[in-house]
């Protein structure tokens, strides 16, 4: 099961490991991954702003340089502001944590900018109990949503390590346990992703789009 | 009282191997996984599963589980949910399923060589200690404060390279 995890990072950010050796456990394990190092074009950047300010001036630095963008929403301000950007890509899914929780306006918004809504499998993966059960509820709720407005889900590991990296036919008979259908698990597990990945790569200069 | 055969339950066998820095005994894992389907699946949802760990090379990380032969894809998505397992970092790969055996331990049981070795490597800079290698991977133990507060945060023991890392100014 073809699956590409865009949301990865490396020794070069906040990782564990080196980028060759997280490409070599991805191999091992039929995958393809993007790191979100920020290091230089090709490669994913995570924005993480504390402010909507924060966040425009690092989509500003970041716009045109790197291959695509993921900006955190756990902040309502930033996540509804980055909605309302050229350039972002993949925003992620809010947690319970977070205060806010992405709703139709969001969903609205994220399908008439065509943003993507980043599905990170880390917060299921790593919470127990009560609080899977909510993580989980929130999953559903936002399949919901993509069903009725039509924006597109791109799902995630947000590995760090070598051990965070999941296999593609594992990581879809997940998401069919969290009730997606075959289609929308493939299209989230790859189809999705490789055309973030695609129109990042095709659009290097501000403002001009090249015809691959 | 055993079944007639036309009425046993059908089974699969799947292999796996589990990943991690250190290793874990049989009835680690057999605790582990065992809370992690249950809490899951529920108890109605796991004894649909006829799960069962067989065998379990605690050397390899390898083994194999009984299931259910409709189930595998709910075993396989767990599997991937499992994280830990007491407070160290694992993750389980699928390597395969099979209804005998027989047939697995031929396909999936090679052995994987290591060698543990203990030299001082550098690496951007920073200083660590080569402490195992295999299949080209380096396993090392860092020295730079920066890594070693990673390496805590994600329940790790190792910083993982390449040989080519090494080469590389």
């Amino acid at each position: 099961m073809r699956y590409l995890d865009l949301h990865t990072h490396s020794l070069l950010s906040c990782g564990v490991d080196t980028p060759l050796r997280m490409q070599y456990h991805a191999k091992r394990l039929g995958i393809e991954i993007g790191l979100c190092d920020g290091v230089d074009a090709g490669n994913g950047v995570f924005i993480k702003a504390g402010s909507s300010k924060e966040f425009i001036k690092a989509l500003e630095k970041w716009r045109g340089r790197a291959g695509y963008i993921i900006i955190e929403g756990k902040n309502e301000k930033v996540a509804k502001a980055a909605f309302t950007k050229r350039g972002v890509d993949i925003v992620t899914l809010p947690g319970i944590e977070s205060g806010w929780a992405f709703d139709a306006v969001a969903a609205r918004k994220a399908k008439e900018m065509n943003v993507a809504v980043e599905l990170g499998l880390d917060r299921l993966i790593q919470s127990y109990r009560m609080h899977r059960t909510r993580v989980i509820a929130g999953i559903r709720s936002c399949l919901r949503l993509k069903r009725k407005y039509g924006f597109e889900i791109v799902v995630t590991t947000g590995a760090c390590c070598r051990y965070g990296l999941r296999k593609g036919d594992q990581v879809f008979e997940l998401l069919r346990l969290l009730d997606f259908s075959e289609e929308e698990a493939r299209s989230a597990m790859f189809e999705v992703p490789s055309t973030v990945l695609e129109s990042g790569k095709s659009q290097i200069l501000e403002g001009v789009k090249i015809k691959s | 009282m055993k079944l007639p055969s036309s009425l046993r339950p059908k089974k699969r066998y799947v292999c796996f191997v589990m990943h991690c820095d250190e290793r874990a005994t049989r009835s680690e894992v057999i605790r582990a996984l065992w809370r992690e389907i249950l809490n899951f699946l529920g108890e109605q949802g796991t004894s649909k599963l006829n799960f069962w760990l067989m065998d379990f090379d605690e050397e390899q990380g390898r083994g194999f589980f009984r299931v259910a032969h409709d189930r595998v894809g709910e075993l396989k998505g767990c599997l991937a949910l499992v994280s830990e397992i007491d407070e160290k970092r694992v993750s389980f790969e699928v390597l395969g399923v099979s209804g005998t055996v027989d047939a697995l331990k031929k396909k999936f049981f090679a052995d994987r060589e290591v060698v543990i070795e203990d030299r001082e490597i550098e690496l951007q800079g920073k200083k660590m200690r080569a402490v195992q290698e295999f299949d080209g991977c380096v396993d090392a133990l860092p020295e730079d404060r920066e890594l070693l507060a990673r390496l805590r945060r994600e329940r790790l023991t190792y910083v993982g390279l390449m040989k080519e890392d090494l080469k590389s100014p």
